[in-house]
This record gives structure tokens, sequence and C-alpha cells, in this order.
């Protein structure tokens, strides 16, 4: 890794830490900045699991435990013990990664466990957390935890910019780890194990050491992100923290961008919350379970490396077309909102990323090799 | 002391019900090397069923098994098909039938939205109804699906251990190709076993609604505790299933009437933690692991 | 160099190993053979650590090596070979090798990984398919790229688990070159094979186990001439004299 990965991740940070900015001088909605909060969210949460599970090849389904101890970290420091909400984001990472360490001290130890095994312990963990939170009163005890009233930096603007910078700030520290340990001897050595642990082992990687840091690392930042969120969901309780969607997406978001590639998960929570937040704002809620329901069991069966992957074979192809049916929209005037228009070019887009390889080739020759 | 001793038979009770829900999932796990997780939406789905033919036509709860098992029998041998023609393996199964269960979910609940569902006594007048053993309350429905889940064990049991089709099956669990050497047809046991598999998610689906009513979220509430049983009492081993299935009854029953009800799932879900860390091949597996 | 002490290993009811005891000297090829099941692959498997015997002691270079994990006795300078070769098949050719690099004694990291493994590539002639993903490669190929891996490692004793298995003659004599260059480097070498003319013409001492138990061990050709060495092969293997 060298020293251009880590100015280019900051130049991106400082391009869009200028929209509140630019929100105020050309005077859009802050709807844009909400929007692209969740997508900060998704990208911290979809990258911390993919650095977990896409990396080492254990399928984690307990994403919500790391995630719900970060909430509830914060938002019991903060409203029962009046810590600083700032203060309190660390500490939400910190617990996450300590119960991640706990998991895996147990787990880890075992020679022999099975990937599906890991993945039901992961969910059973999820639920003794889930269970532990309803049933304990200092945290939640069922009554949940009001965050409306906590004070939070001022000195980062108001309230929407203040999610929005913390937000992106957090983002771009988790995307870059991902970025960081996919090009380390941890990275590899992750790969390897992901491949064949057994031979991993007899090769001389440290498979326990490494499942261990990778894990702790994993839920640091699932809590972390977790932490700042609790502020977003304002009133916290069990049911809307430790329900099905932060696992379910996560899981779907990695596996439509791609596991193998620290741009995968980005990419998938770009694309699933823009066409989630359009169905819902269509109201047509149900449909968008269905959508990413058919899209998770399509991705498995048919690309099962990812756009990200696909993408990478056909890059110009893709932009262009992307940028076509974006154009058309915006300059034929049809739709109302940027996003929409936005979404519209996304599902163009996967659309022609499902047209498998040999037809591609048939159709447009040689697909281009990345370097 | 009444009171766990009511605990354990509303334990021992529920106990068959999960074993009847679990017996399908373990038999496609183990043999199949397919983990279901859409088993659960279609005993819900079978719930729904359930409800909407007694209330809109007015048939007897238990009748509509008569439908619904069918049903659900060819939508189990359907999916087994599926998996067949896309090469599915045993992990990408797990997550292609997560993709079928948030489907079924949704389009159950734009069907019938997420209101609770449940029979009207009406058409269900056991609902509520106990026989009296001494100062103990047997429910009848309760009594009836701890019945059916016998019956269903005892069933499988026998399909798998005397009839040639299960000597197949259990011989192709254990090794597909040297099976398959012996002429062992693969894909019409898988298919009818899948299918069984799914009816006896149906009849488990009909009780539940006859019991408890249903929402569309009702089947993620099951899932995990017959995780539990599945993987305590060993995959593919019906009378695993269906012994696990009352130990955790009887665990959860107990621990609700010993301390508060919140605390009854924590200790299924430790459970099965321990299950999976201490014993991952189940409590009553026979043959020794790997 | 390497020394075995009465190792016992049971997997269930049965004993793959029943009190083996063998030694290999620095700077030696040691053939190992005897009739399918006398627990060959088991002891491999034991001296690199994947299990713990459960009885006997196995030392490397005067230190205790028994029952410690894998990639510790890696460091020390043992690697292994699989029969059926494990490449990482989501990587190229060069990666798989690089891993070696990385994780063996040298410990490099990813960039000076990548310089080295194009050298042990060189070595072992697969230089053309760096880039190349592990798929394109032919089983011939394959067992190369295992060989470099485990070179890579930086190994002192290599332990080669049926290398020969499944390859055409030109293939056979390329490997057994190859081998002997290895050796010549430095490496010292035991040798799992069925294909006895090689066996007996690599090895500068064979032991023949039988049943999990060391049957006899010497030079070669009087070891193959052993009447117990027949009799566990029921003469069926090696009566055809290959």
């Amino acid at each position: 890794m060298n020293w251009r990965a880590p100015l280019a991740f900051l130049g991106v940070g400082l391009l869009l830490g200028l929209l509140p900015w630019l929100r105020e001088r050309l005077d859009f909605p802050v709807f844009y900045l909400v929007f692209l909060y969740f997508v900060f969210f998704w990208a911290a949460q979809a990258s911390s699991w993919n650095m977990l599970t896409g990396y080492s090849g254990y399928f984690s389904f307990g994403q919500g435990a790391f995630y719900g101890v970060g909430v509830y970290t914060t938002a019991t420091l903060v409203d029962k013990f009046d810590f600083n909400f700032l203060a309190s984001l660390p500490l939400a990472g910190v617990t996450a990664a300590l119960l991640g360490l706990g998991v895996g001290f147990a787990v880890f130890r075992l020679r022999k466990l099975r990937g599906e095994l890991f993945a039901l312990l992961t969910l059973a963990v999820a639920l003794v957390i889930a269970a532990v939170v309803r049933n304990v009163d200092i945290i939640d005890g069922g009554y949940g935890v009001p965050l409306g009233q906590v004070p939070y930096p001022e000195f980062l603007g108001d309230y929407s910019t203040m999610l929005y910078l913390l937000g992106l700030t957090i983002a771009l520290l988790t995307v870059f780890v991902a970025y960081a340990i996919q090009h380390s001897r941890l990275g590899q050595g992750l790969f390897a194990i992901r491949d064949d642990e057994a031979v991993a082992e007899g090769l001389g990687v440290p498979t326990f050491r490494y499942k261990m840091i990778v894990l702790a690392i994993s839920c640091f930042f699932a809590g972390l992100s977790g932490g700042l969120h609790a502020l977003q969901i304002n009133y916290v309780a069990v049911e809307s923290v430790f329900n099905i969607r932060v696992p379910l997406f996560v899981i779907l978001m990695s596996i439509l961008g791609g596991r193998r590639h620290w741009l995968g998960p980005v990419i998938g929570a770009a694309i699933i919350h823009t066409l989630s937040d359009r169905f819902s704002s269509a109201r047509l809620e149900f449909l968008n379970q269905i959508i990413i329901g058919s899209l998770l069991i399509v991705m498995i069966l048919f690309v099962r490396e990812g756009i990200f992957a696909r993408l990478q074979r056909r890059v110009w192809f893709s932009l262009a077309l992307f940028a076509g049916v974006l154009a058309v929209q915006v300059l034929g005037g049809i739709g109302e909102r940027l996003i929409t228009q936005i979404a519209i070019a996304m599902l163009a887009l996967i659309a022609t990323l499902l047209i498998p390889d040999a037809v591609y080739q048939r159709l447009f020759g040689r697909a281009r090799i990345p370097c | 002391m009444q009171l766990i001793g009511q605990a354990l038979i509303s334990g021992i009770l529920i106990g068959g019900l999960y074993g009847t829900l679990a017996i399908g999932l373990t038999l496609t796990w183990g043999m199949l090397k397919v983990i279901n997780l859409s088993h659960f939406s279609f005993a819900i789905l079978a719930g729904y069923l359930t409800y909407q033919l007694s209330t809109t036509f007015g048939m007897n709860p238990f009748l509509t098994m008569l439908v619904t098992v069918p049903l659900l029998f060819l939508a189990g041998v359907g999916l087994q098909w599926f998996f067949e023609a896309f090469h599915v393996d045993e992990f990408m199964s797990l997550l292609v039938t997560f993709g079928l269960f948030i489907i079924l979910e949704s389009l159950m609940q734009w069907f019938w939205t997420a209101d609770h569902l449940i029979i009207s006594r009406a058409q269900n007048p056991l609902l509520g109804v106990s026989l009296w053993v001494g100062p103990f309350a047997v429910p009848i429905l309760q009594l009836a699906s701890f019945l059916a889940a016998v019956l269903i064990s005892g069933l499988t049991m026998y399909l798998l251990h005397r009839t040639y089709t299960g000597k197949a099956l259990r011989a192709l669990a254990q090794d597909r190709e040297i099976a398959g050497a012996f002429g062992v047809d693969y894909r019409r046991s898988a298919l009818l076993l899948s299918g069984l598999a799914a009816a006896y998610a149906a009849v488990a689906g009909a009780f539940i609604g006859m019991i408890y009513g249903v929402t569309p979220s009702a089947a993620i509430e099951w899932l995990p505790v017959i995780f539990a049983v599945v993987i305590l009492g060993g995959l593919a081993d019906a009378f695993g299933a269906f012994a696990a299935g009352m130990i955790i009854g009887v665990t959860n029953h107990v621990t609700s009437a010993v301390s508060d009800a919140g605390m009854a799932p924590l200790v299924t879900f430790v459970v099965l933690i321990l299950a999976l860390l201490l014993k991952p091949e189940g409590l009553f597996a026979r043959r020794s692991s790997e | 160099m390497l020394v075995c002490e009465n190792l016992t290993r049971k997997f269930g009811g049965l004993s793959a190993l029943a009190g083996a005891s063998l030694s290999v000297a620095e700077g030696e090829i040691l053939g190992l053979v005897g009739p399918n099941g006398s627990g060959k692959s088991t002891l491999i498997n034991v001296i690199s650590g994947h299990f713990a015997p459960n009885v006997g002691r196995i030392s490397f270079r005067g230190r205790d090596i028994t029952g410690r994990e894998p990639h510790w006795i890696t460091a020390l300078g043992i690697a292994r070979t699989y029969q059926i070769p494990r490449p990482f098949h989501t990587m190229t050719t060069l990666e798989n090798v690089a891993v070696g690099c990385m994780f063996g004694r040298s410990r490099d990291g990813v960039a000076r990984a990548r310089q080295q493994a194009r050298r042990w590539l060189e070595i072992t002639g697969l230089a053309a398919y760096a880039n190349a993903p592990v798929q394109k490669l032919n089983l011939h190929q394959r067992r190369f790229l295992e060989l470099a891996r485990a070179l890579a490692c930086g190994a002192d004793l290599l332990l080669l688990d049926e290398v020969l298995a499944g390859l055409n003659p030109t293939e056979v004599e390329a490997s057994i070159e190859m081998i002997r260059r290895i050796h010549e480097r430095g490496v010292s070498i035991v040798i799992v094979e069925h294909i006895m003319r090689v066996v007996v013409s690599l090895s500068h001492r064979l032991v023949v186990l039988d049943q999990g138990r060391v049957i006899a061990e010497g030079a070669p050709q009087e070891v193959m001439r052993d009447p117990t060495v027949i009799g566990a092969y029921l003469g069926r293997d090696y009566a055809g004299g290959h």
C-alpha cells in the first residue's frame, strides 16, 4: 500500500465533506444530506461485515448483534449516564469489538467448525443479545431509550450536517481499513484462510490470530457506526434495532457488490439504499422486500462474484450505459427527483450486468481485463 | 409445585409441535444438504391457508390439512427440483432460501396484512378448551398437535429405517457416489423427501394457525427455537428432533414459570449456543463424528 | 534432524499409526512406502501438525514439536505437499506462492513476497503462469505449484505426499529431476510414493510401514528384498517389478 491510497481517500472525503457547505450556497433540500448519510451508514455496516465474512469466508449472521451493541452502548451512556455523545462513539465500537472477541474466542478454538454452524452461532448470539437488552432495565428493559434531547456537538453545524459529516468520517475510516486489509499480509492470509484454512495453516498463516483480529476490527466498526446511528434513530427500541433489517441488508449489499473487493460493499450499499429509498417513497414498501429477496437469489445463482467484479470487465460499457440512461432522463425531463433518475439508471445497469459473459463477448467483443 | 407441573405438561405438548416443525428441516438439512430457511415460511403459509379456508369456506380446521398438505408437498418437491436444476450447494441454499423467506414474508403481509389472524371460536370450537387431569390443564388442540407429532416421528422413523427408499436416502446422505453406484436413484428420493418435509411443515402450520394464530413475522419468531431443536437433536435424526423438541419445550416453559417470560428465549438461545459449541452433531448422535 | 518416537494415532476405533518410530537425517532423502492404509498419510499429517498423536513424541532438530500447531511447525522449517493439490483457488499462481513467502520462515511483506515468489516460480518452471488463475494449471503444474509454495516457506524438510500419482511418464521424469534439484539446494526430503522404481532410485534410505508400524528400514534395494516387506504387500504391488 503506497501513500497515494490514503490521499485519494482523503480527497474523496474532503469533496464529499463540502456538500453541506454547498447545500447552503445552492440551496437544495436537506433530503440529499440525509439520503447520503444513510448511504454512508450502510457502506460502513456492509464494509465492516465484509471484512470478516467476505475476506475470511466465515459467514456471519450476527451483524445485528454488533451493530445493536453499538447503538445501545451509546444510547445507554448518553441517556442514563449523561455521557458526552462524541466520546461514547469509540466506546460503542470497543464494546462491540469485545463482544466479537468473546464470540471468536469461544468459537475459533474449535478445529472443525463448519461454515454453516458459525453462521447459525452468530445468529444465536444476536438473538441472545436482543433478549438480554430487552430484559436488563439499565439498558432498555423493554421501555426503549429516548434520545431526542441529547446534546450533540454543535461545532459541526446543524443536526443533519453533523450526522452527515460524522457518518462520512466513519464510513471513510471503515472503507479505508477494508482497503488497507485487502492489500496487506493480513488480507492475503485471510484470503488463504477463505480458500483453504488447513493449507493456509500448513504454510504458516496464524489462522486463529488473524480471524480474531479481523473479527475485532469488523465488530468495532459495526459498533462505531451503530453508535452514531443511535442518534439518527432517535427513539431506540429493541424491535427496531434487533430486527432482520441490518443483518439482511449487509449480506445483500456485499453479495450484490462483491465480497472479494473493498469496493463491493460500498457499491452494493449505494445501489440497495437508493432502490430501497425509492420504493419507500413510492409507497411500494412490500415490493422492497420482494425485490431484495429476488435480487439476492438472482445474484447467488447467476452472478456469484458480485457486480463489481463484472463491472471491472465491462468498465466503459457500464459507465456509458449508466451515464446514458441518466442523461436521457435528466435532459428529457423524465421523473421528478434526481435520486429516482439515478435509481432507474442503476436498475438498467444491473440488468445489463446480468448478461452472462459469453453473450456479452459475442455482442461487444473481448471484455476489458483490468490491470 | 403445581406451576412447575403445569409447565412440564405444557412444555411437553408444545415440544411435540416443535418436533413436527423441526423434523422436516432436519431431514432436508441432514440428507439433502440443503438448509431451508423458507421451511418456516411454508409452515406459516399453511397456517394462513388454514385460517382462510376455515374463515371463508367454513371448513373444519383439521380438514383443511387435506388441502394444505398436498399443496405444500408439491411446493417442497418444486423447491428441491429448483435446487437440483441450479446445482445449489449447501451454502448457497442457505442464502437462496433466505431470499425466498423474505419474499414469502412480504407476500403474506401484502395478502393478509400485518394483523394477527386467528381462527374464530365459531370455526374452531376447540380453541382454549382443555381436558383436566387432576389439577393440570391439558389443552386439547395442543394435545392433538402432540399426537400428530408422535405419529409423524413414528412414520418418519419407519420410512427411514424400514423402507427401501428410506434406507436409500440414508445411504445417500452418508456417501452419495457409492450409493449411486449401487443404483440408488437420488433425484426421485430427494424430491420425495423435500415434499415430505414441506408436508410436515403444513401440518405444523395448521396447528400453529389453530392454536396461536399467524402474523407475517411469525416465521422468524419460530426460526431460532426450531434451529435449536434441530441442532440439539442432530441432523437427519427424526427421533432426535422429537426428543429435542420436548427438551426445549420443557426448558422454555419451566423457565417462564420459574422466572419471567422474557428469560425463556434467552435460555433457549444459550442452550443453542452451548449445543453448537459442545456437541454440534447433536445430543442423540449414534455415529462418531469425523 | 527429525525423530519420531512411538507414534500412535487413533481415529474412532481404528489405529492409523500404532507405535511408528523413524528418523530423518539432515540432507537425506527418505522414502516412505507401504501398502494402502498403512498409515503413510497419517504420519505426514502428524509430523506437519495437522493431527496430534495420541501417544509418542516428535522432535525436529532437538526441539519437541509433538502436537504443536501447524503454522508453528512451518516456522521451524517443515513444509508439506498434498496428494491432491490444494491451491488457493481464488488466487493466481504467483499469489499462491507469495503466501508461502509471507508466512513461511521469511515473513516478507506483500510486495517483497511477490518478488520472491517469482524466483520460486522460475525454479519450478512456472514463471509463464505467474498471473494465471490456478484453474488454468494441469495436474503436473499444480504439483509443481505445491512444490514452489512449500519451498517459498523456506522449508529445510519437505514432506512429499505422493507427488507422482496420476502423472504420465514424461511428467514423472520431470518431477524426479525437480526433486533432485530441490535436494541439491540443501533440502531434506521425506517422499511417500507408490511408484517403486522411483522411490528406490531416489531415496538414500527406505522405511516401510504396515498397519501403522515400521516393519523394515535401511538401504532401498535390501529393504525391498526383505521377506517381511514382500509379505506385507502380499506380493501384489511390487512383484510386478515396475
